[in-house]
């Protein structure tokens, strides 16, 4: 399930004093099954861009092509079904949102404070009940969903607010993942977790990812996009500046010293030894471990 | 001087989870002194317990010479401020001189000298440019930034800090680094007790204590305690970069002696 932006542009407040264009010309091709990571400063549109991947706001032109169902504003809308009519096609699909929204789970920031039932149960079976699933089958949906985001049977009918924050956020999670969407999006999704936390949060995606869920993740924690990333987009003040490989953005001098990011540990030091003789190449190295593989490599070829 | 000094304290919240079971650590004035350890060690009870917001079962809790119990606790809280973790939950007034205002307005600072006040502490933290402005156009950083402000006008003698920074963005964390660093250069007589995740923090400061299972496990200078590694590891927690890189080169037969970067890219390069 492929995302493709067309010519998206999309304004806060348009027609006033206080518009502002807060995405321009977006053209981008998010790949089906890539874990894809959205980075820029605060302010440079990440979360406006991923909040029109399930039609949360609408682009004021151009369209967001969610695998056939297509994201745009309501004038381009009747545009479409215009010409689609004189075709004699059915266009009701083509701009079905429900039908969107079931594939497409979005994870806001500190998506805890959406927690709003009595017990985790119930909060988890609020979306299935919503896409009109049976009681039961929504039961079901709910606990397969918790089984896999790790809380236990015993907290089921606990209330959320009893629960630490990590396990709050971790029911937040289940109630997303319930649907089984395709692709999810998840904004900062570690922010306010300790390490232990931030990491436990980070393989339950990369769990979701090899279960075949396409993965869009906000985030400013470069460590996570080279361990976890398939992709790279970088947005600066509402553009796609760049799209590349996580490693190839650490090669991209001018990109990095124009948005001040600050280089995982990881790869400076690699960089480091290659310039004093290794031939160490970045695209392998994605945290400590894999480091030390690619130098014990090369300490073995000069032996 | 002790800014703070803590013994035999007893805590718990109800009778099956104990917090505290007799912990003991002081901190002396003008130091800046990092507290570690993995979610439910008891770190923020502890900076609750400081300012009276939680009371002790046994055991004393001194600031700057002074035990603290019901009827002194408004007194000691002149000394002691503290911000939060989260920007958004601390941020009381409309704009950010009406915020750092409400502490002056609690403590009857008369209002012809308030304006004065207000422009001194924002220029402080860097925020003077923007008295006028809303919360919501504030980044996280510039939130914490007037926090930090408001608590500064109050003169407090020590700062505590929970985890301040551990919602910001990478620059908002740099921000409020250099600017604890900055505050105890014009003023080397604060104290800051700083409760953080955040080991490139804990770094900065003058000596790093461990919290695990409400005791205290580690309490020297952070070099010291960062050589911990395995014991860190076993609590759940982080450990610098180099540390990490070090243990796990061992791991596979290349042992080096020192665990600063530079001088490991060294010894790999000889």
């Amino acid at each position: 399930m492929s995302v493709v932006f067309k010519h998206l542009n999309f304004l806060y407040s348009p027609n006033s004093p206080l518009q502002v264009a807060a995405l321009k010309d977006i053209n981008l091709t998010i790949k089906d099954n890539s874990f894809t990571c959205i980075i820029g400063h605060t302010g440079s549109g990440k979360s406006t861009l991923v909040q029109q991947i399930n039609a949360l706001l609408l682009p004021n032109s151009g369209e967001v092509n969610v695998n056939g169902i297509i994201v745009t504003s309501k004038d381009n809308q009747k545009k479409y079904k215009k010409e689609l009519k004189k075709e004699k096609k059915n266009t009701k699909e083509l701009f079905d949102i429900k039908e969107l929204r079931k594939g497409v789970g979005l994870v806001f920031q500190f998506p805890e404070y959406q927690l709003f039932e009595e017990t985790v149960l119930k909060d988890v079976t609020f979306g299935p009940k919503n896409f009109f699933y049976s009681e039961e089958e929504a039961i079901k949906m709910a606990k397969e969903a918790l089984e896999l985001v790790g809380i236990s049977e015993d907290l089921y009918e606990r209330n959320p607010f009893e629960l630490s924050g990590g396990q709050r956020r971790r029911v937040a999670i289940a109630g997303i993942i319930t649907l089984k969407p395709k692709i999810l999006i998840l904004d900062e999704p570690t922010a306010g977790l300790d390490p232990q936390g931030s990491q436990e949060m980070m393989e339950l995606f990369l769990k979701l990812h090899s279960l075949g869920t396409t993965i869009i993740m906000v985030t400013h924690d470069m460590d996570n996009v080279i361990k976890y990333g398939t992709d790279v987009v970088i947005l600066r003040k509402g553009e796609v500046i760049k799209e590349c490989k996580p490693y190839e953005l650490f090669l991209d001098k001018e990109v990095l010293s124009s948005l001040s990011i600050e280089e995982p540990k990881v790869i400076s030091f690699a960089k480091e030894l290659n310039e004093n003789g290794y031939h160490i190449s970045l695209e392998n190295v994605k945290d400590v471990e894999s480091l030390v593989k690619e130098i014990t490599k090369e300490s073995d070829k000069h032996e | 001087m002790n800014a703070l000094l803590i013994k035999d304290l007893k805590f718990s919240y109800d009778k099956k989870n104990t917090i505290f079971s007799g912990l003991s650590f002081n901190v002396e004035e003008g130091e800046y002194v990092s507290l570690i350890g993995h979610n439910g060690s008891g770190k923020s009870t502890l900076a609750k317990l400081i300012i009276g917001l939680l009371e002790a079962k046994e055991g004393v809790i001194e600031v700057f010479g002074e035990t603290l119990n019901e009827e002194n606790v408004y007194s000691i809280r002149k000394n002691v401020g503290i911000i939060f973790q989260n920007p958004d939950n601390q941020f009381i007034g409309s704009t950010v001189e009406d915020d750092i205002a409400f502490g002056l307005e609690n403590h009857l600072v008369p209002s012809n000298k308030m304006d004065e006040i207000i422009l001194e502490y924002a220029a402080k933290v860097g925020m003077d440019e923007f008295l006028k402005n809303e919360p919501s156009n504030l980044s996280g950083g510039q939130k914490q930034r007037v926090a930090i402000a408001g608590v500064l006008a109050m003169k407090p003698r020590l700062i505590i800090m929970d985890e301040s920074t551990s919602m910001l963005d990478p620059k908002g964390k740099k921000e409020i680094r250099d600017l604890i660093l900055k505050l105890r250069k014009e003023n080397p007589s604060l104290t800051i007790l700083s409760i953080t995740h955040d080991i490139e923090e804990a770094y900065l400061s003058n000596r790093v204590i461990v919290l695990n299972k409400g005791e205290v496990m580690f309490n020297s200078s952070p070099k010291e305690v960062f050589e911990h590694e395995e014991e860190l590891l076993m609590m759940d927690l982080d450990i610098p970069f180099a540390h990490k890189l070090k243990k796990e080169l061992e791991r596979n037969g290349i042992k080096l002696s020192s665990s600063d970067e530079k001088e490991m890219v060294k010894e790999l390069c000889q």
